[in-house]
């Protein structure tokens, strides 16, 4: 269970994150919508660990402190991050990332570590559910992938890292219809009832794809507004700023 | 014996970024000290046992019985001498290793050697700088001439002791329709400078220099390069990375000789710096002396830092922050290794590299 308390968020001087409070329990998904500058991105940033922010609050994930964590040590306590604009890192070989990463996290966790054969059959299985191409393994680092191309991987390295909390930013954009309902159906296959997602999205399309439980409204660095699947659709048909109205009202 | 060294005036360029007055008293203070030898042990401890043919000196002076004594036909190899017949491929790469061995006090050595390859011959050669701990100041040159159509692989690895301060010249004349590829690292040391003078003596000819500095700590790296073509229808390329890590500076000067009337030249040269820490401190500079028309010249120069982006990436999916940060300098530096085509060498290359990239006091002063 991912509990949020309080939290606060600074960076340069501005306040983007202003006391912000959001619970969700195991085996559920969470939505968060918002207009552009809410604090979607920093949110996703602060749970995992990203350098540059004044922080305040708590954030708990299964009781565990996670504002005090590395990133590195939030990725082995289960904190997986798909990132908006996944990094491109030429010179290192996406195979020989996804089994440090694996490794790193199993090492982590007391398991022991995957050989290069063991590794490379649940890589390619994996691959194989995502319609990657096993190319896709010798190539550098998302260098070159096409946008859908990332998102894959991202996904991949999600189904090989099990975490506990799933943060999706943006997963959806930059991806045709095709591509998306392959992401959504990696995504759904996640959903188990020892984990917590979190989908961060401007635009209600992987909501139609991955049903999320509870929907949040975020606006100026607060949840201003939750309701269940059907508040997505509205806020499409009526936009944010009816919401935030009838919040004010 | 050890030569007295010449050292060049202060206002000399190619000096610019080397601390003359600190090299010249480490060659001041050191002695040549009494004869030493090392075992065949000691020798494997420091370069790893591979099946290749040896001219070894310690402190400088050959040692025979290090050396390899059955030769290959066609090579001959004698005190700071080896030669290679016409036409001859040698399988197996010749290692040239100076080991410098202290003993009371700072000790100086003349490491020199001189090759010479025949026509249409093709060589791999290795010529390695290593060391027992302690301080010494070592002046090493290689000079090696490369007869027409021949082929040479040349790997240059300065794995010096820490404490010792080098000066190293190589010097290649290159004839007709030669193709020399060099691959360059500079590893060790204290104050370790490389300059390599190489020309084209002859039309027709390509040179590859491939290099790697990658001064930690206090070290300093500084490497001069000059190609002077001297000769028509020839390539150069100058490729050399530099990752300068703690307070240790490195430097690069790239100078490109073009002489006038010399048609149909190409010639390349690019730097490449990783500044890991803000203390770093990276010179480059390019040196184009073109005085002819018909050529095709670029150079290029950067100096960048390890990608945040990518740090918190890898971080972010449970990589240690060290092991990220030794993944994105084995990937900066990946192309140097690679380039070397002896499977063996190039594997012993890339271990250095990577035992160097993951070495405490990386990252120290971060």
């Amino acid at each position: 269970m991912l509990h949020i308390d309080n939290l606060k968020a600074t960076i340069g001087g501005n306040k983007i994150l202003r006391g912000l409070n959001l619970t969700i329990p195991s085996g559920e998904v969470h939505a968060i919508m918002g207009p552009n500058g809410a604090g979607k991105s920093t949110l996703s940033n602060v749970l995992t660990g990203r350098d540059g922010y004044e922080i305040s609050g708590t954030v708990t994930l299964g009781g565990a402190d996670l504002l005090q964590m590395k990133p590195e040590e939030r990725a082995a306590a289960g904190v997986f991050l798909a990132f908006q604009y996944p990094v491109e890192i030429p010179g290192v070989g996406n195979m020989y990332f996804l089994r440090t990463a694996v490794n790193a996290v199993r090492v982590h966790r007391g398991e022991p570590e995957l050989s290069a054969t063991e590794f490379l059959k649940l890589a390619r299985a994996e691959m194989a559910l995502l319609k990657m191409d096993p190319s896709f393994l010798s190539r550098s680092v998302n260098e070159g992938f096409s946008g859908g191309e990332k998102k894959r991987n991202e996904v991949l390295q999600m189904t090989l890292l099990q975490p506990r909390l799933m943060i999706l930013d943006e997963t959806d954009s930059g991806l045709d219809i095709d591509a998306l309902r392959i992401v959504a159906e990696g995504i759904e296959r996640m959903r188990s009832p020892e984990r917590s997602m979190l989908i961060i999205t401007h635009y209600p399309r992987l909501l139609e794809l991955v049903r999320p439980d509870v929907v949040h409204v975020l606006d100026k660095g607060q949840i201003v507004r939750s309701g269940g699947p059907e508040l997505a659709l509205e806020l499409e048909v009526e936009g944010y700023d009816p919401g935030r109205r009838a919040v004010t009202a | 014996m050890a030569a007295v060294r010449t050292f060049p005036p202060k206002s000399d360029e190619k000096w610019k970024y080397t601390p003359l007055a600190q090299v010249i008293a480490a060659f001041d203070a050191a002695t040549p000290g009494a004869p030493t030898t090392v075992t065949a042990e000691q020798l494997n401890s420091l370069i790893g046992g591979r099946d290749e043919i040896r001219l070894v000196t310690v402190n400088g002076m050959f040692d025979p019985s290090l050396s390899t004594s059955v030769l290959p036909a066609g090579v001959r190899i004698s005190a700071g001498r080896v030669n290679v017949g016409e036409s001859v491929a040698v399988e197996r790469p010749i290692h040239i290793v100076h080991v410098g061995a202290p003993g009371q006090g700072p000790t100086v050595s003349s490491a020199m050697a001189i090759v010479d390859v025949g026509e249409r011959s093709q060589v791999t050669l290795v010529e390695t700088f290593c060391g027992l701990p302690g301080p010494m100041a070592i002046d090493g040159s290689l000079t090696l001439n490369v007869a027409a159509s021949a082929q040479v692989e040349l790997i240059r690895v300065q794995s010096a002791p820490r404490q010792a301060v080098l000066i190293g010249l190589t010097q290649i004349a290159a004839a007709a329709n030669t193709n020399v590829h060099v691959v360059d690292l500079s590893i060790g040391g204290d104050i370790a400078r490389h300059e390599i003078e190489a020309r084209f003596t002859g039309d027709g000819a390509q040179m590859n220099i491939h290099g790697l500095y990658v001064p930690v700590g206090g070290q300093q790296h500084d490497t001069v390069v000059s190609v002077d073509h001297a000769a028509s229808h020839c390539a150069s390329r100058q490729d050399y990375f530099g990752v300068i890590d703690g307070h240790a500076h490195g430097s690069f000067i790239g100078h490109i000789i073009v002489r006038p009337g010399i048609v149909d030249t190409d010639a390349h040269q690019s730097n490449r710096n990783l500044a890991l820490t803000r203390s770093a401190e990276v010179n480059t500079r390019p040196w184009l002396e073109i005085l002819a028309d018909d050529v095709r010249c670029t150079h290029g120069a950067t100096v960048g830092r390890l990608d945040d982006a990518a740090m918190f990436y890898l971080q972010s999916r449970g990589i240690p922050k060290a092991k990220a940060r030794s993944m994105l300098i084995e990937a900066f530096i990946v192309t140097v290794a690679q380039a070397i085509p002896d499977e063996a060498v190039r594997q012993h290359v890339g271990e250095l590299i990577r035992a160097h990239a993951t070495s405490p006091g990386h990252g120290d002063q971060r």
